[in-house]
């Protein structure tokens, strides 16, 4: 009876399938429905293959509402602001066509290079190791894109109520993500784009920071001070969703906004400043 | 986690602090909000300070209990194998398998590794039938029902020395030498910050081969004063684990004989054999390589073109 598979994935489908024992009441259950039986074995693995196959599939229907959705609402700006005359707009093809083609081909050398020189970068020396049921790896570490909410994860190390610590982990990580799609109803700012809210500004780049230490904080063991910092970075996280969003919204005053894109534009263009010639609108550049 | 990038975030978050006075500083409103994400940032800055300091301490622990391991990091060789252009020194990977032939088969299975691949080692088939003719494999069952033994052919596996882990287990004081079609690659000490973002760029990926080479040559240090070793353990620096491990020092000089005249040391050995393992666990990491320079040479003309594409179509619009 062996498990085909690494060390690090089914220490890793334990945890996962490990979340949902948190649940109350019908925790177990449906761990032991995920599972397949009471530990990792061939069925689990079965049930995650399928899952993983079928993953994909899911993302491609998501991508045609994706398609939908930039037929019927159009594409968003860096301004925020609608789209008034048709000087506003150039036509998809070829502007934004050509665009991000480059775009890709950036995209596809940067992954080129990865796939080809550095493909065990992200990986870890673990994942060649055969998995063993009756040994589980002293670390589990995620993939790297995992980690700020393995942090957020592991950072709710008290109970709060009846809520024990491990379910209150699983609200937590799952609570960040669904953190995301409340954005459009706790952001009240009435101004779209960042480029106008100076403080907006400042509290985004400390997100981002914030997410960062968070993900540090997941590749590091869950012991000593790394607890209390993953604590209030997650206090962080969720309070720039819960807080920052909806308060700075209301009380922050934005730089004055321009009439249209096309203003916009030609202020960018114009106001060049430190030395950068000013670049004249519309003529055709000689190049080529 | 080195305290050198203890300081460094520390010093980050500090930096963030400052920005956040200073824009108080200027008087916005909002005061409350920014005054204790300030505070927040001074927490967080001071934790960072206080895990630094607990590290510090801890490295300075005394020497006889360490508490990281490998208490040395791996020594860096210089492989035939590594940056874009890497290949394998065959008469290298020969040696090596000669090595392990000899020395590391008695124990370590490598169950993955057939020997018609031994081929791209630079054996001819005539040569890798011989070299497989040498095992008996035990096939079946036959007609009768029973198993039997038959010389190896070149579609076999290396044969393991053992039947299964127990005995190996058993046999070896309590634990079982690991399988070695992989370990040049299941091995490897965590790099750490900042030295994994320089690795992007200098392609450094022989932490496997540089781990194994260490190991292999660590046996000869001995203990700092006063280190308990463990009974039936065998002290080495370099392993991952712990102070020590099971298996004992396997290489000496002049162990294994060489036809090519290279020098029969402990450390040569163990290249040879670190080397030959790293073509076991990828033995077409030449041909990855190889692809990925003409992918990414495409990617750059094919990318370049498309960029002045772009300034082309764009040169007439205002954006």
């Amino acid at each position: 009876m062996c498990c085909p598979g690494d060390r690090c994935r089914s220490g890793g489908a334990t945890v996962i399938t490990g979340f949902f024992s948190a649940i109350p009441l019908v925790g177990e259950w449906i761990q032991q429905l995920l599972l397949g039986g009471f530990a990792v074995d061939n069925p689990t693995l079965n049930r995650f293959f399928s899952l993983h196959y079928l993953l994909p599939f899911m993302i491609a229907g998501v991508v045609v509402l994706h398609i939908w959705a930039l037929h019927v609402v159009g594409q968003s700006n860096p301004t925020g602001i609608e789209v008034k005359s048709k000087t506003d707009t150039v036509a998809f093809t070829p502007y934004a066509t050509i665009k991000d083609a480059f775009g890709m081909l950036v995209f596809l050398f940067i992954f080129a290079y990865f796939v080809f020189y550095l493909p065990n970068f992200l990986g870890h020396p673990d994942n060649y190791v055969v998995a063993d049921p009756l040994k589980t790896p002293a670390h589990i570490v995620p993939e790297w894109y995992f980690l700020p909410f393995y942090a957020i994860l592991r950072a709710i190390t008290f109970n709060i109520g009846p809520i024990n610590s491990k379910l209150g982990g699983v609200l937590a990580m799952f609570g960040s993500i669904a953190m995301l799609f409340l954005v459009p109803w706790l952001d009240t700012s009435k101004v779209r784009s960042a480029v106008y809210r100076p403080w907006y500004k400042l509290f985004f780049w400390l997100f981002v920071i914030d997410a960062v230490l968070l993900g540090w904080l997941g590749s590091q063991p869950a012991e000593g001070s790394y607890v209390f910092m993953a604590q209030m970075a997650t206090l962080f996280y969720f309070a720039f969703f819960l807080v920052v969003l909806p308060v700075l919204g209301l009380i922050e005053t934005p730089r004055r906004l321009p009439n249209s894109i096309t203003e916009a534009v030609l202020e960018k263009n114009k106001g060049g400043g430190g030395g950068h010639p000013a670049r004249a609108t519309a003529a055709p550049e000689t190049k080529g | 986690m080195t305290p050198k990038s203890g300081d460094r975030f520390s010093d980050k978050i500090m930096l963030e602090t400052t920005t956040a006075r200073q824009r108080i500083s200027r008087g916005f409103g909002m005061k409350t909000i920014l005054t204790s994400l300030a505070l927040l940032g001074l927490v967080l800055a001071g934790t960072a300070a206080a895990t630094t300091g607990a590290i510090a301490q801890e490295e300075a622990h005394s020497e006889a209990a360490p508490t990281h391991f490998p208490i040395h990091e791996p020594k860096e060789m210089d492989w035939s194998f590594a940056g874009p252009f890497g290949t394998y020194d065959k008469a290298q990977l020969q040696r090596g398998l000669k090595v392990y032939k000899e020395v590391c088969a008695a124990c370590h299975s490598m169950k993955l590794v057939a020997f018609r691949t031994l081929e791209d080692l630079g054996y001819s088939e005539a040569q890798v039938k011989a070299l497989a003719a040498e095992y008996t494999i035990n096939d079946g069952p036959n007609d009768a029902g029973e198993m039997f033994d038959r010389p190896g052919i070149p579609s076999d596996y290396f044969p393991a020395p053992y039947p299964n882990d127990q005995a190996a287990a058993a046999a070896n004081g309590g634990a079982a030498p690991p399988d070695m079609s992989l370990l040049a690659k299941a091995r490897g000490v965590t790099r750490g910050f900042p030295r994994f973002v320089f690795d992007i760029f200098t392609q450094y990926a022989q932490g496997g081969p540089d781990y194994i080479h260490s190991l292999l040559t660590g046996y000869d240090e001995q203990p700092p004063a006063g280190m308990e070793i463990p009974e039936g353990t065998h002290y080495n620096p370099y392993f991952i684990a712990g102070v020590s491990l099971k298996m004992p020092n396997p290489l000496s000089d002049d162990q294994v004989t060489y036809d090519d005249g290279s020098p029969q040391t402990v450390d040569q050995y163990s290249r040879d054999v670190s080397a030959f393992l790293m073509w076991a666990a990828e033995p077409h990491l030449e041909a990855r390589k190889k692809t990925g320079f003409r992918v990414l040479v495409f990617l750059l003309l094919f990318g370049a073109l498309v960029y002045l594409t772009k300034r082309k179509v764009w040169a007439g619009v205002a954006h």
